[in-house]
């Protein structure tokens, strides 16, 4: 393996490429033409136009990323997440092509990315999983008959999901009937299958999940895991490692049963079995990722492993640089995806160009981002800016270090979900790290609690000195345009 | 100077001088004393009363600022005080008409839900959006008649671009 195409964008691509560099590989970056201009394309070794902004036509356009990569004769690819990344069709036709996918193979993709059967696979590897439809439903009157049955609250769910798209909460029959049209087109338009099925929601419960690395030689370890259960539309904004919520027994059998389903479906690759844990810590499998989760980071700066390095040595048929009593936890990590979205406007999204940027440092602080100062924020995709990941000795030193760096960083031209998380790195419950899906949805419901009001004085101070600049501002001395003033002056610095 | 800003509606009296590098700011009637600079063009790093506060600033149109905060943004004008007082004599008391629903974000329209001259309750679906790979539904603020629709499914819109039109 010398040659890695990056079938991806923004900061994943950026990641895989930071990887590649340390491996001596070449990355090579496909690009949409509103991509023509991101930081990944700036840091590739090269980069190739694959089409139009849509990514349709771009970054999901399979035949024209297989003959891209042919084209450049890469002999693997990175798909990221998202996109293509948990697409088998993708995988099955790299392995068609003589390109390595770097990724499980497609039958397991295939089978774990309909998550009705990876409920039903790992349901049969003794694993217990959320109660719902075992099949897609046909039509609403499906649903309806379903509801009668199990009662509400219920999750209307993309067959083919994933990041909270085509995922819509039902708490009454109204509502099942506009959020299975909502989660149909959602569906159909991010995933290209518009088929949906019901899972009973489980109340109040903590999303947990456990990372997992798997090689062709039957190694499996995992790296323990990571609590997700600030979510906002389904869609995890604030991740960290170790679980505040989950106790070491439950942490040991659930970290067990996660190998356990790998084992048993023969995967391999990095992946993520993702849990819902209730408040008696009895926890039920959710789905399985087969890729590269956002979070990843979280867990590399609690075990120290580079996953997205390990991704390309299982791909290249090496066994594992580590067995599981290699595996040391060490502090705590918290992430923060930053978002170009408007918190005091319900997060509504925020493209344009972002006309000044400081990314934060310091101890303890990484942040993985595909932005730069003058880059143009796109509506085409999604609205992931960055990264912030905090690791501490322990989990109050994360929390006051990414509290410091949030405060550090400064994205202007967009607004930002940087403010929102500032609010919750002081909320107490999230201190106490009891939090539960629901934590985003009880502050929102508070509105003078989403967000501590600006300070409107610094505001107008600000406003008034640059106004009060811009009028009195000094004319400037005209440039110098006599050639001979410019030829002296050239010369005086000479001597 | 002195400025009137308009901040969410409020109308607040703001006054400042300059001696030498420093700004003396009297703002309602709090006065402290500032000093600043502009480490690039989209910011500005001031000591108020020695306390560093470093905040992201955009003007458009002369008078319209958003400012970057660590906790928020907050979007202000800033009026010259004489101007202000000049135009605040010719306007027109309680002006009020149709309503205008304007696109939130860019994006694209994915479905119109009403029609011309439908009837709609406050809290009704009005149209659908998709920027950035979400589906936003935008519903009446009001309930009203739907008097005219400027935009069909499929078509790209700006922000704050008129989608549709409510009496």
């Amino acid at each position: 393996m010398k040659r890695i195409f990056i079938a991806n964008r923004g900061e994943i691509a950026v990641r895989v490429i930071r990887a590649c560099r340390e491996m001596h590989l070449t990355a090579v970056v496909g690009y949409s033409d509103a991509d023509r201009a991101s930081l990944a394309v700036r840091l590739a070794d090269e980069a190739y136009q694959i089409g139009p902004a849509s990514s349709l036509e771009s970054y999901l356009n399979i035949p024209r990323l297989i003959e891209v990569m042919q084209e450049t004769q890469c002999d693997a690819v990175h798909p990221g997440y998202g996109f293509l990344a948990e697409r088998s069709a993708f995988a099955a036709a790299c392995e068609e092509a003589g390109i390595t996918f770097i990724g499980p193979r497609s039958k397991v993709i295939e089978m774990m990315g309909n998550k009705i059967r990876a409920r039903l696979a790992v349901h049969a590897s003794g694993t217990p999983v959320v109660p719902g439809t075992m099949e897609p439903l046909k039509d609403i009157h499906q649903a309806h008959r379903f509801a009668e049955g199990a009662g509400f609250p219920l999750m209307i769910k993309a067959v083919a999901g994933g990041g909270g798209k085509g995922m819509r909460l039902a708490r009454n029959s109204m509502e099942l009937e506009e959020g299975f049209r909502l989660a149909q087109s959602e569906a159909g338009s991010a995933f290209g299958d518009s088929s949906v099925y019901l899972e009973k929601k489980i109340e109040n419960p903590h999303h947990v999940e456990v990372q997992i690395l798997a090689d062709h030689q039957g190694n499996i370890i995992h790296l323990g895991e990571r609590e997700c259960s600030i979510q906002r539309r389904h869609q995890k904004v604030i991740e960290e490692s170790p679980s505040p919520f989950i106790n070491q027994g439950t942490r040991e059998k659930m970290t067990t049963v996660a190998v356990n389903a790998a084992k048993e479906i023969g995967y391999t690759n990095a992946g993520t079995m993702e849990f819902l844990v209730d408040v008696d810590q009895n926890f039920y499998f959710l789905e399985m990722n087969t890729r590269l989760q956002v979070e990843h980071p979280v867990t590399e700066c609690v075990t120290g492993v580079d996953v997205v390095k390990e991704q390309i040595r299982i791909a290249a048929g090496q066994a594992l640089s580590y067995s599981q009593k290699d595996i040391l936890f060490r502090g705590a990590a918290i992430e923060c995806r930053i978002y170009a979205e408007d918190p005091q406007n319900n997060f509504m999204p925020s493209p344009g160009k972002i006309s000044g940027l400081r990314i934060p440092g310091g101890p303890g602080i990484r942040d993985d981002s595909g932005i730069y100062e003058g880059y143009e924020v796109s509506i085409h995709y999604d609205p992931l800016l960055s990264k912030l990941v905090a690791w501490g000795e322990n989990r109050r030193e994360a929390i006051d270090r990414m509290k410091r760096a949030l405060e550090e960083y400064q994205v202007l031209g967009i607004k930002t979900t940087i403010p929102f998380y500032e609010r919750v790195m002081r909320d107490a419950v999230f201190l106490e790290g009891n939090v539960t899906t629901s934590f985003v949805d009880e502050i929102l419901s508070h509105p003078e609690q989403i967000l501590d009001p600006p300070l409107e004085e610094i505001a107008i101070v600000a406003a008034a000195i640059a106004q009060f600049e811009s009028l009195t501002a000094t004319p400037r001395a005209p440039q110098a345009t006599n050639a001979w003033r410019s030829f002296a002056r050239i010369e005086g610095l000479r001597s | 100077m002195k400025y009137i800003a308009i901040l969410n509606g409020k109308e607040i009296a703001v006054e400042i001088t300059r001696e030498k590098s420093r700004y003396c700011l009297t703002i309602e009637n709090k006065s402290f004393t500032v000093d600043a600079f502009r480490p690039r063009s989209q910011s500005i790093a001031m000591l108020i009363e020695g306390r560093s506060h470093e905040v992201g600033l955009e003007k458009k149109n002369g008078n319209l600022f958003t400012v970057y905060l660590f906790n928020g943004t907050i979007d202000l004008q800033l009026i010259d005080a004489k101007k202000f007082q000049a135009a605040e004599s010719v306007r027109p008391a309680g002006a009020s008409g149709p309503l205008k629903i304007q696109a939130p974000m860019p994006g694209k329209i994915v479905k119109v839900s009403v029609q011309e001259k439908s009837a709609v309750r406050e809290g009704d679906s009005l149209l659908i959006m998709e920027a950035m790979k979400m589906q936003n539904e935008l519903k009446a603020p009001k309930s009203g008649t739907v008097s005219r629709i400027h935009v069909r499914e499929g078509e790209p819109v700006s922000l704050s671009q008129t989608l549709m039109i409510l009496e």
